[in-house]
């Protein structure tokens, strides 16, 4: 027999001892109450008629209650076998869910730790992103205010270019009349040329005539030494003389004339044919100048339309980054309640782990329990 | 007693004056225009035409024996010399003087006698010797 059984054997028959003394007891007490006269253990016969009564009957109610206690085990402890065994499975099951359960929670707790970790690096990213966003939105209003004044700049530049344009045609328009100038200039130092050529050949006339007179005012001198009427020469020679001097003076005057003149002709020639280059030269660099003024406007006027493109696209970007500015505000928020939410899952991961551990406990307790009936219903 | 007055054709050359005798037919003229004579006298620089005739053309610095780099554009003293007419180059003509004594410089091996014109020595170049020297008929 099992010590489980024996103890509930044991119970069952204090029970019946006890049921079957009680009457004897209150049997006594009766009479003890009910006739003091009575004196049964003065006699030494009914007191061992009323033992052996007593033993008797204690054995045979011990006997019943054996029978009894045995039938009754059988009828009480198999539901409660059967209740434990499933009662036994039950908690295994539950271990087993428990652990499962605890698995879960310590998965469930990393992914928390992580879901936090994460949320806290978004939230820095966020935060670092906002910083980035205000960043480039200063440097887009810096680039949107330097795009404008250089726009403004580069109309000015354009007007100017468009004024020196017209300058530039005019100045080119003043050196084409400079030119006309120098040319018809040029032309009255070549007519002069030609003059000075003549007045150089008359001059040349004259140095010759001077010569001939000179020879005749000589050649006079002789003939006057050679004739026996010498003296009457002396006059003509003298006039021959004269004329002799005029005219080398003459000559030589008009030579002087003739050279200054052809220098001053040559000067202005040269001047002017310096002057006729110089002007082609500045025509061409004018023309060029104007050109490039041209090109340049023509620049100008692409860099100007580039800029004001860039300037809408940098306005429309300054747009975009205050719509991303704004999508980064919600998300911070969305991170903030994505935070506030893991922190709640982490406090429910939490509550899960401590209902897990009072689990656990229930689990224990519903062992020993179990173990406890099994031991009651004598099973181990 | 009255001395005999000679009369000399000055002139220049090579910035130095010389005289010649007055001679019958001298002139000065001007000679631009100098025919060049193959192998003749280096002192005979060619042939011009004048008034109808020929005129032979000396260098005169030739004579001297003086440096002197002959001018594209010269003048020429004419002489008559055995009915021959004679051209001295001469860079300028001079005056006709008159003179009353001409002296001899001995020191000279040729054309030894002068003229003073101003205290100053005028060496004379006559044409006898000038012919003579020449040899141009020899």
């Amino acid at each position: 027999m099992k010590v489980v059984e024996t103890k509930i054997y044991l119970k069952f028959i204090s029970w019946f001892i006890l049921v079957s003394l009680l009457p004897l007891a209150i049997l006594f007490i009766l009479i003890y109450i009910f006739s003091p006269q009575v004196n049964l253990l003065e006699d030494q016969e009914v007191v061992r008629a009323v033992l052996i009564a007593v033993f008797a009957s204690l054995a045979f109610v011990f006997i019943l209650s054996l029978i009894a206690t045995r039938r009754l085990s059988r009828l009480i402890t198999e539901p409660i076998q059967e209740a434990v065994l499933d009662l036994s499975k039950v908690v295994e099951n539950l271990s087993k869910s428990i652990e499962n359960l605890s698995d879960i929670s310590e998965n469930n707790s990393e992914i928390s730790e992580f879901l936090i970790s994460s949320s806290k690096q978004q939230q820095l990213g966020l935060k670092s992103g906002s910083v980035a966003v205000a960043g480039m939105v200063k440097s887009l209003n810096q680039i949107v205010g330097k795009t404008q004044s250089s726009a403004k700049h580069a109309s000015d530049i354009d007007k100017l270019a468009s004024q020196s344009e017209s300058k530039s045609k005019l100045a080119l328009d003043s050196l084409v009349s400079v030119k006309n100038l120098v040319t018809e200039n040029q032309k009255l130092s070549q007519a002069l040329d030609a003059y000075t050529k003549k007045v150089k050949n008359i001059a040349e006339r004259v140095a010759v005539l001077a010569d001939t007179a000179k020879f005749l005012s000589l050649n006079a001198s002789i003939r006057a030494n050679q004739s026996s009427s010498g003296d009457s020469f002396a006059g003509i020679v003298s006039q021959i003389r004269e004329l002799n001097a005029t005219s080398e003076q003459a000559a030589a005057s008009i030579q002087s004339l003739v050279g200054d003149m052809q220098r001053q002709i040559e000067q202005v020639k040269e001047s002017s044919q310096s002057e006729w280059e110089e002007t082609n030269k500045s025509i061409k660099v004018v023309s060029q100048t104007i050109k490039f003024l041209s090109k340049i406007a023509g620049g100008i006027g692409i860099i100007s339309q580039s800029i004001n493109d860039i300037n809408k696209s940098t306005e429309k970007t300054h747009q975009e980054s205050d719509n991303i500015k704004t999508m980064i505000g919600n998300l911070n928020k969305e991170s903030k309640s994505l935070v506030k939410q893991t922190d709640d899952i982490a406090q429910i991961i939490f509550k899960q782990l401590v209902v897990n551990k009072s689990l656990n406990k229930s689990s224990t307790s519903l062992n020993r329990a179990t173990s406890t009936l099994n031991n009651l219903v004598g099973k181990q | 007693m009255v001395k005999k007055q000679q009369k000399f054709i000055l002139f220049y050359i090579n910035d130095e004056k010389f005289a010649m005798p007055l001679l019958g037919d001298s002139q000065f003229i001007s000679c631009d225009k100098v025919a060049i004579l193959p192998d003749v006298d280096n002192r005979i620089t060619g042939l011009i035409y004048h008034g109808g005739n020929i005129i032979t053309v000396l260098n005169t610095a030739k004579f001297l024996d003086i440096k002197y780099n002959l001018p594209d554009e010269h003048n020429c003293l004419l002489f008559s010399f055995s009915k021959d007419f004679y051209g001295l180059i001469v860079d300028q003509g001079g005056e006709t003087i008159k003179v009353n004594q001409v002296f001899t410089d001995r020191n000279k091996k040729q054309f030894k006698k002068y003229i003073k014109i101003n205290k100053q020595k005028v060496y004379i170049l006559e044409t006898d010797k000038i012919m003579e020297d020449l040899k141009i008929y020899d």
